[in-house]
């Protein structure tokens, strides 16, 4: 629970800016490790929160009693109330927050907001009082790891391609590899928003929390050894690729095999949230309270894209024909002029339509992604 | 009769080429603009960065026959770390009873 201030008995809020405990009412401040909190038992493996649950999607958020939870912080809705005090597994350590709220909404602001396509409404809601801090909890794993792949590649040979078949097996000794312990975050957001540079890690002290919610892991050790197997596998396929001499390569088939090793380490990491709707959808932006790392694909004004792009197209539909027409009746008699820069256009369109097509659709799976339903999926499918 | 249909044939095909060019650099320039708003792609962390050394290869091998894969998975399919026990923390393990209990 929270820690009082020695001085005026006001609550004390960690500042990442001055990295401090600050009491608003008196001024004073305090380092986290000189002040004492009666209650707490250090010696515990537990420490004692407040659980808020929101009563729309399910989400349980922890906090100290000096954040008061007024929505969801994964969904946006209203619904959030007041459940029990618990007693949470007392993590090994934390990285606490560097960057200030105010540091987060101008990271944001930097990223997307000055984008001319992002709907006023969004922007008007990009204000602190939207923010919210969470430690979400990660394991820090060390595994072995043994992997092999048989892949797929295009090889020229002169004007044939030719498709070859290559094999790659190794081992790996992973060291401090973060896996996400919330079954709520999704895997593929949580990896986004690395790195977290341990050196700047404490030892878990329930005053860094004050100001702050946080989320415990909710991981079993089957999950955990699933993530990190799938975690280092991902690590491992995308080094592996780069030894192969080819085109358009696949990996066709692989298996591997993990060994988690004794006491992974708990920590908490700071993370935070922005949370909005956007046409009756959740939207959820993280920025990582280390580093400032933006992470999130913000929604767009529909109106304004499709008239850019039917411009574009219309536009574009006008030049070929004036190429057309330029080079059949030899406009300033150069013709061959014209019909190659029809040529070339239409030789690009390719590269183009293939940039284009794969490119939305990456934009589209990842805007899922940013909405909250994505965020907050509590049974996720993991890689067996 | 002939020389119409050739000459329709010749401007349905120019058509079909402009409609395609566009629709492609208007693909193209609207991933471009949407592209501002999506941020998931910065940083990959790499192997280097959570390993000692990287990785130590076993195998090697460039343009395998087909049975090339029967072998492979046969040589590492079985996994080498069955029967490691392992300590791990109080927490992980109460969320596992937990489960177990609730079902």
């Amino acid at each position: 629970m929270a820690v009082v201030c020695s001085n005026c008995a006001g609550k004390l809020i960690f500042n990442p800016a001055t990295q401090r405990l600050e009491c608003a009412t008196c001024g004073s401040s305090f380092r986290p490790e000189d002040v004492e909190d009666k209650n707490a038992d250090l010696q515990s493996k537990y420490y004692d929160t407040r659980v808020y649950v929101c009563s729309h999607c399910g989400a349980e958020v922890i906090t100290s009693d000096t954040e008061s939870s007024t929505f969801c912080v994964y969904c946006g809705n209203p619904a959030i109330v007041f459940n029990r005090i618990a007693k949470e597994y007392r993590p090994d350590g934390l990285v606490p927050f560097q960057v200030t709220k105010e540091e987060a909404v101008r990271y944001i602001k930097l990223r997307f907001l000055r984008n001319p396509i992002i709907p006023k409404e969004i922007k008007s809601k990009c204000v602190p009082e939207n923010l919210r801090g969470i430690y979400v909890p990660y394991w820090i794993v060390n595994a072995d790891f043994t992997e092999a792949d048989y892949i797929k590649g295009e090889v020229k040979r002169g004007k044939r391609t030719e498709t070859r078949y290559y094999s790659r097996a190794g081992e790996v000794k992973f060291k401090n590899v973060p896996i996400d312990g919330s079954n709520i975050l999704n895997d593929d957001i949580s990896r986004k928003l690395e790195p977290f540079y341990l050196e700047d890690a404490k030892d878990f002290d329930e005053d860094y929390l004050n100001g702050f919610y946080s989320n415990t892991s909710d991981l079993n050790y089957f999950d955990l050894r699933a993530s990190t197997a799938y975690r280092c596998h991902k690590l491992f396929e995308d080094e592996v690729v780069k030894t192969v001499k080819a085109r358009n390569i696949k990996i066709m088939d692989s298996i591997y095999h993990v060994d988690v090793q004794d006491d992974p380490i708990y920590m908490m990491m700071p993370v935070w949230f922005f949370t909005f709707k956007y046409d009756n959808k959740p939207y959820t932006v993280l920025v990582n309270g280390q580093t400032g790392k933006v992470v999130g694909t913000m929604p767009w004004q529909k109106k304004k894209i499709y008239s850019i792009a039917i411009s574009v197209f219309v536009l574009t539909l006008a030049l070929c024909a004036f190429l057309s027409w330029a080079s059949i009746n030899k406009l300033l008699g150069m013709s061959s002029f014209y019909a190659q820069g029809f040529a070339a256009l239409f030789t690009m369109s390719s590269i183009f339509f293939a940039k284009g097509f794969t490119g939305i659709r990456r934009i589209l799976k990842n805007l899922k992604l940013t909405q909250s339903e994505a965020i907050f999926k509590f049974v996720r499918k993991r890689q067996e | 009769m002939i020389m119409t249909n050739n000459l329709f044939l010749i401007y349905a095909m120019f058509f079909g080429m402009w409609v395609y060019s566009a629709l492609s650099l208007a693909l193209f320039i609207t991933y471009l603009i949407l592209n501002k708003n999506n941020n998931f792609g910065d940083f990959a962390p790499k192997i280097d960065e959570y390993s000692t050394g990287g990785i130590r290869y076993r195998r090697e091998v460039d343009n395998v026959s087909s049975h090339e894969k029967t072998f492979l998975f046969s040589e590492f399919g079985e996994n080498p770390y069955e029967g490691r026990e392992h300590r791990y923390p109080e927490h992980l393990l109460r969320i596992s009873d937990k489960e177990r209990q609730d079902q």
